[in-house]
């Protein structure tokens, strides 16, 4: 890999970082552990490897976003996240950064200017 | 039985640089996905506890405290509060030391100056290791306290003749130490000797050969001249040019080996020094004094062409920024 494919892979990267926390929010539109997660998130292409994704779960379970509670399915423990209140609240709201962001990136890229001046 | 092992001690790996609160969870957790994994996309155990990477990185990303001392937000203040604190510390140390040598009966310089360097680089480390953890404590426990306002005074944006090449002060600031070496080296060489007070009579010992110093007078005193000129002429330059980088580095180069000659030419260091040192006092024995002298003159020419290079050397890269089109510089 030369430097400049390993420049753009790491800018890809960069790029799916800022988007993860909602992919992850989104996703969670039931409950699902971990690993479904991660299987469900790459269904949709959207790469994740399970050294990211449990450690977020983590972390927004933490910020109060999710909530989880260990099952045992066909005698094997899983811990299952679902949303919060503030986890839906944050949702909608980063859909609707994340709508307005799209729109913008979608001028630009078109080189439309809506700014008004 | 071996992926069974590699399986606990990879999760292991990762557990044990967590919080103790944490471990038993993520232990279930990290178990069910390598199981999943192994089961679900018929992975053998080594390919999957690769794909998931190195443990340790693996354990960063549960970290969510910062991994540094000092954070980006306080390191502007820290450096500056080290700095001065460090200043304020040697100064103080400094006089403190001076006084104490005057005060000491058996006073020998070889002693003072080890005891000197000693002293100031313990308290040296003191000052760091304290500064450093209350910097530690405040980043830890109250970090808003570094929170800046990030409304902008204009009025406090650095002045552009900061960035002019003849900073005023510093043009002058070195011509009055060029008055006062012109002044020394012309009406009273004997300050620069080493002074002895005995019941209220002050005798010295000069630091210099008088002939040899007389010799050299003239050097010096061109030095001085070249050096004048020097920056009084830069004061007037408002910008990086061709002009002020042929003034600048002519005589900075014909000023400073004029300063240095003498002290390869002649033989500069009086003689009786030791002796003298052993009549004062100051040391005893076989020390030699002389040869301190002749070390710190060697570091003082090896300073100026070390000083002088890093000015030469920045000039050139300012001229060349501030000229970027101008392949005549």
């Amino acid at each position: 890999m030369d430097d400049l494919e390993k420049l753009l892979e790491s800018l890809k990267a960069e790029l799916r970082r800022g988007t993860l926390v909602l992919s992850v929010l989104v996703a969670l539109n039931e409950p699902e552990y971990g690993y479904a997660l991660v299987q469900k998130l790459n269904d949709y292409h959207f790469e994740v490897e399970g050294n990211t994704l449990y450690p977020l779960l983590r972390r927004l379970e933490k910020q109060g976003l999710l909530k989880s509670v260990w099952k045992t399915d066909d005698g094997k423990p899983k811990k299952y996240y679902t949303l919060t209140s503030e986890g839906e609240f944050m949702r909608d709201a980063l859909k609707g950064a994340w709508n307005e962001t799209n729109q913008v990136m979608c001028d630009l890229m078109k080189g439309e200017n809506n700014i008004e001046r | 039985m071996k992926d069974k092992q590699y399986k606990a001690r990879y999760i292991k790996a990762v557990t044990k640089q967590l919080p103790l609160e944490q471990r038993a969870d993520i232990e279930l957790e990290l178990n069910s996905l390598i199981d999943e994994q192994i089961e679900q996309e018929n992975k053998s155990v080594e390919s999957v506890l690769k794909a998931l990477g190195h443990p340790k990185k693996f354990a960063q990303n549960y970290q969510t405290k910062p991994r540094y001392v000092i954070g980006p937000k306080s390191f502007d203040s820290y450096v500056m509060v080290l700095k001065l604190v460090l200043m304020i510390g040697f100064i103080g140390m400094s006089i403190a030391l001076v006084v104490e040598a005057f005060m000491m009966e058996d006073f020998n310089i070889g002693s003072f100056i080890l005891h000197y360097i000693g002293s100031l680089m313990a308290a040296g480390w003191q000052i760091f290791g304290t500064i450093t953890l209350i910097f530690f404590i405040i980043e830890r426990f109250a970090k808003d306290v570094f929170d800046e306002d990030e409304t902008i005074d204009l009025d406090e944006l650095p002045e552009l003749e900061q960035d002019a090449p003849s900073k005023k002060s510093e043009r002058v600031f070195n011509i009055v130490v060029l008055v006062i070496f012109f002044v020394i080296v012309n009406v009273n060489p004997s300050l620069l000797s080493v002074f002895s007070i005995s019941n209220g009579n002050v005798a010295f010992a000069p630091l210099f050969d008088e002939e040899a110093f007389h010799q050299a007078k003239i050097f010096f005193n061109i030095a001085i001249v070249v050096g004048l000129v020097r920056n009084s002429v830069l004061l007037y330059f408002q910008s990086y040019n061709k002009a002020y980088l042929t003034i600048n580095f002519s005589l900075l180069i014909v000023g400073n080996l004029l300063l240095v000659l003498p002290f390869i030419v002649f033989d500069m260091i009086n003689n009786n020094l030791n002796e003298q040192m052993r009549v004062f006092g100051y040391t005893s024995g076989d020390f030699d004094f002389e040869h301190i002298i002749g070390l710190g003159l060697y570091i003082f020419i090896i300073v100026i062409i070390i000083t002088s290079i890093i000015e030469i050397m920045s000039d050139l890269k300012k001229v060349y920024y501030h000229n970027p089109c101008d392949s005549s510089n």
